[in-house]
């Protein structure tokens, strides 16, 4: 009885696992836990929303955040296919495969889904569990990374507080992938019977993320699901798969990429 | 007449199988092997299980192995009643059908079933079950389970898109007849991206399409202030718009006809730069074929048919 009290104080008043069991390089803490609402479980960095405060003490630059953000992919992808897990690309890092099979470059983060299966099986087997990757190209002794599942994962409601369900945490720049896991409908009728939802209410017809399709991502075998383009629109609107032009960047259809546009009072001869 | 016309540009889908089929050169009306001019291609709209109607609008056109090649628009199966038998008739008839949605489903589902049993062993049993995924997911579930080695590969065999040339012996001039080539897609094509360029899932599933981007969209047109139209209006009007560059300028893109099913909703729709077959048989419309011969003359066929799904 004890130790489920204990084990509730835990969650609901410090969140996320204790900086002392799971410090890497930083001295203290930067994650920013007092502005954030009470009962929610992961919190974000003071520096950024994009980092993980007890893993980073600053924000990683534009140039060098791609390269992180694509081993964070990598080392997320082929960990979910050896624990067998259930996991597809959405929101922006699925419009970002739509484009080009890469992480859109102005995005900080990537965002997945799993089924609610995959996820008990995570929270039962693999919560708080840390994998060492080799990343020759990166870390010269390798990278750890960590996958914390959210204790209110079993709480089948609405909870925007707690939408996130669990981390992918790279422990040496904090970097993290959220992960959010599409479940059955069980409260609300309006949908019909095929509908699914995320915590913050999002909801999915099951016959448009079902059956997951096979593509690749930054060079890596990846789920999509089955109605991406109608997926992208709703979330997006018609121009997020037409225009080619994103805030500073612009598609070089030549090269299939992404490019940074330096206005310097150039004018491009396309304009 | 584009303000930001850049759909295309995009990578977009994946297509898991043969993108593009030539017809076979044997099969040609009035080709090499035909040089009297007596083979027929026989197009037919969305079939769906629907065996019984389809055997009746065989026997309406006459058609002969010998000198006839049948040709689908793909979603030969689900919904209806007999989806394993038409396979089995269309396989023993040597006939061809582009990819439908219901057939892209189908063959994205096998492959999760099959992944699946191997990673997570008890989603097999799950996975048939319409309480934890969706009444068509179920209903496909239990319809791959049924299907032999053979129907499968026949479903896998089914290319995006089927490319027919123009017919040899067709005069040039004669206008009221079909002197371009063909190319055969389930749903639609969007015009001004090259065919190496569409969007598998759009190909399979579009019915209409933006008239500023270009964008194609699953839905249909809602009401007058929609910016979308059907996607074969625009089609048209840059097929004859690309017929009359030819007649300034050497060719850099033929002008085509697509023969497309898909749009049950819009019923026959017969227009100078495409055919849409899908007369909602399953749904208790007409089954259609049109009849294309050595002449570029087209003739329509139908049969009416029991209601099956509404």
């Amino acid at each position: 009885m004890f130790a489920v009290v204990g084990l509730l104080l835990v969650c609901y008043v410090l969140g996320d696992a204790p900086f002392e069991q799971v410090r890497t390089h930083v001295e203290w803490s930067r994650q920013n836990v007092d502005e954030d609402q009470p009962g929610k479980y992961f919190h974000e960095s003071s520096f950024s929303g994009h980092h993980d405060g007890r893993f980073a003490d600053r924000q990683l630059g534009y140039e060098e955040r791609n390269d992180h953000l694509t081993a964070l992919c990598h080392t997320y992808l082929s960990t979910m296919n050896d624990l067998g897990i259930e996991t597809w690309l959405m929101h922006g890092t699925l419009l970002g495969w739509y484009w080009n099979r890469k992480v859109l470059p102005w995005d900080n983060d990537l965002d997945v889904m799993i089924t609610e299966k995959s996820l008990y099986h995570l929270a039962n087997y693999y919560n708080m569990t840390v994998y060492h990757h080799h990343l020759p190209e990166l870390a010269a002794h390798g990278r750890d990374y960590l996958l914390e599942v959210n204790p209110h994962y079993a709480e089948g409601g609405e909870d925007s507080v707690n939408r996130i369900d669990a981390r992918w945490v790279d422990m040496d720049t904090g970097l993290f992938i959220d992960v959010t896991t599409l479940r059955r409908n069980r409260t609300a009728k309006e949908g019909g019977e095929d509908a699914l939802m995320v915590k913050d209410l999002h909801s999915y017809k099951f016959d448009d993320v079902f059956p997951l399709r096979i593509s690749v991502f930054e060079d890596f075998p990846v789920r999509i699901p089955y109605a991406y383009a109608d997926l992208l629109v709703n979330e997006y609107g018609e121009n997020a798969l037409v225009d080619m032009k994103y805030g500073n960047h612009r598609f070089d259809a030549e090269r299939g990429v992404w490019v940074k546009q330096e206005y310097a009072g150039v004018v491009h001869p396309l304009d | 007449m584009q303000r930001n016309g850049t759909y295309g540009l995009a990578q977009a889908g994946d297509f898991d199988g043969t993108r593009f089929r030539g017809l076979a050169p044997s099969l040609l009306p009035g080709g090499v092997s035909d040089p009297n001019g007596e083979r027929r291609l026989v197009f037919v709209g969305d079939i769906h299980g629907c065996k019984g109607e389809l055997s009746a609008l065989l026997r309406a056109v006459g058609f002969d192995t010998r000198r006839d090649h049948l040709i689908a628009t793909g979603d030969v199966v689900s919904k209806g009643p007999d989806s394993l038998g038409v396979l089995d008739l269309l396989i023993q008839l040597g006939a061809e059908s582009v990819r439908g949605n219901h057939e892209d489903r189908l063959l994205e589902t096998y492959k999760t079933l099959r992944k699946s049993s191997e990673t997570l062993p008890d989603t097999a049993s799950q996975v048939e079950s319409a309480a934890t995924t969706s009444h068509g997911y179920h209903k496909d579930a239990v319809l791959l389970r049924q299907m032999k080695p053979a129907h499968l590969k026949y479903l896998r065999e089914m290319p995006l898109m089927l490319r027919i040339p123009s017919l040899p012996q067709v005069a040039a001039s004669t206008s009221e007849y079909v002197n371009h080539a063909v190319l055969v897609a389930h749903a639609g094509i969007v015009p001004h991206v090259s065919l190496e360029r569409q969007d598998p899932y759009f190909v399979m599933n579009m019915r209409t399409i933006d008239r500023e981007t270009h964008l194609p969209c699953s839905q249909p047109v809602e009401g007058p202030k929609d910016t979308k139209v059907r996607w074969f209006i625009l089609w048209d009007t840059y097929q004859t718009r690309l017929l009359n560059a030819n007649n300034i300028n050497v060719p850099l893109v033929e002008p085509m006809v697509v023969v497309y099913g898909h749009d049950s909703k819009q019923g026959l729709q017969l227009h100078q730069w495409s055919r849409g077959l899908d007369s909602a048989c399953v749904a208790g419309g007409r089954l259609t074929a049109m009849v294309l011969d050595a002449k570029g003359k087209e003739d329509m066929f139908s049969v009416p048919c029991q209601e099956y799904k509404v």
